[in-house]
């Protein structure tokens, strides 16, 4: 399994990191197959409740 | 001659037919076996397990399936036939048409400069939406904090596709060589900054991204409240991620959790969507055409808005180390 890279150190209020993987590897691992089961990825926050009871 | 068959005959049909597609296909499983119908002599019917049919079809088989006329010449040399008298015998009758639930979400053509990115976080292979944008390294891509980053460890395997239509890649696939995302989002999963950017590697003959796809320009420390048209590829149901989408309104803050400074707009795009482009509408440039103001991030369960980070000095600097990487 792909190691995740390291992030860079400290860079103030920018984090980034350099791949080193070739775009070679990188366009071979994306099949067709594995593009068609990818996942969506997804940020869902729970339904929000109501309000404290007795405040309009 | 007119050739008419009777309803029995019709159905007959329809289920032979759904018995050789099944059987023709590859025959997952064994094909049910027609009852007589026993409330209207006339009409056969069968039980179909529909268990496993979903996932039976998948993208190579649907391709691959043969077209229906082919069983339809077949059952005419079977020769079933009936006389027209029988088949025009009983009362007027209708049906009324259902709707389904309309979305607010609505559909796009392609536009060269947005694509769906795909990565891998763990183990598992993931798909986001991204937009190009303008940069002095012509070669920056614009997404969600959460595509690229998460918990502190960095995606591996990220490729950018412009104009993703369904499977099909008409300006190539552009690997990533470097990851940019507030450090508060990296460290902390502040919502406030889930804004993140690819800078991706020349394609096999050289060309730069922005070269090839053009470039969205983009805005930072705007006023708030402004209208906007939002991008993506929502692939989780009811949609499925083959063909861009697109929402636009009137941003509004999120009264739930005002902290994270975030802006909503009316928008029911699901899972797939994340990273895809927010542009600003103005009189002089809509849709696709305006400068780039923030990113599909959020929503609540049961509620139909898409929320974006505010683009403020730190997603700014953000996008400058990027752009000038």
């Amino acid at each position: 399994m792909q190691q995740p890279p390291e992030p860079h150190p400290d860079e103030g209020s920018v984090s980034h990191v350099d791949l080193d993987q070739s775009p070679e590897e990188v366009l071979e691992y994306w099949t067709e197959e594995r593009m068609a089961e990818a996942k969506p990825r997804e940020l869902k926050l729970p339904e929000p409740g109501p309000g404290p009871a007795g405040q309009d | 001659m007119t050739r008419t068959r009777s309803l029995a005959s019709g159905l007959l049909t329809f289920s032979a037919a759904a018995v050789l597609a099944f059987t023709s296909a590859g025959a997952a499983s064994a094909a049910p076996s027609p009852s007589d119908g026993k409330a209207n002599p006339s009409v056969a019917s069968v039980s179909v397990d529909a268990g496993g049919a979903a996932d039976y079809w998948t993208p190579e088989r649907m391709q691959g399936a043969v077209p229906g006329d082919t069983l339809a010449g077949k059952a005419l040399e079977r020769g079933n036939r009936t006389s027209p008298a029988l088949v025009e015998k009983g009362k007027p009758s209708s049906t009324k048409g259902t709707k389904g639930k309309p979305t607010i979400a609505q559909s796009e053509n392609p536009v060269s400069h947005i694509g769906k990115v795909f990565f891998t976080m763990g183990s598992t292979n993931y798909v986001c939406s991204g937009n190009a944008v303008t940069s002095g390294n012509r070669s920056t891509v614009a997404t969600a904090g959460h595509c690229v980053n998460e918990s502190g460890a960095y995606a591996t395997n990220f490729v950018f596709v412009p104009a993703y239509d369904n499977g099909a890649a008409p300006y190539g696939k552009w690997t990533a060589k470097g990851l940019y995302a507030p450090s508060q989002w990296v460290t902390g999963g502040d919502m406030t900054y889930d804004t993140a950017f690819a800078v991706v590697n020349p394609d096999s003959n050289g060309k730069l991204l922005t070269d090839v796809v053009g470039g969205s320009g983009t805005a930072f420390n705007q006023a708030r409240g402004l209208t906007y048209k939002a991008f993506g590829y929502p692939q989780a149901s009811p949609f499925n991620g083959t063909s861009l989408w697109s929402c636009t309104g009137k941003a509004t803050n999120d009264t739930n959790n005002p902290q994270f400074g975030t802006q909503g707009i009316p928008c029911d795009m699901t899972g797939g969507s994340s990273g895809g482009p927010w542009f600003i509408q103005t009189s002089s440039s809509t849709g696709s055409d305006g400068l780039q103001n923030s990113i599909n991030s959020y929503g609540y369960s049961g509620s139909a808005v898409m929320y974006g980070p505010y683009w403020g000095s730190v997603i700014e600097a953000t996008y400058t180390n990027a752009a000038a990487s």
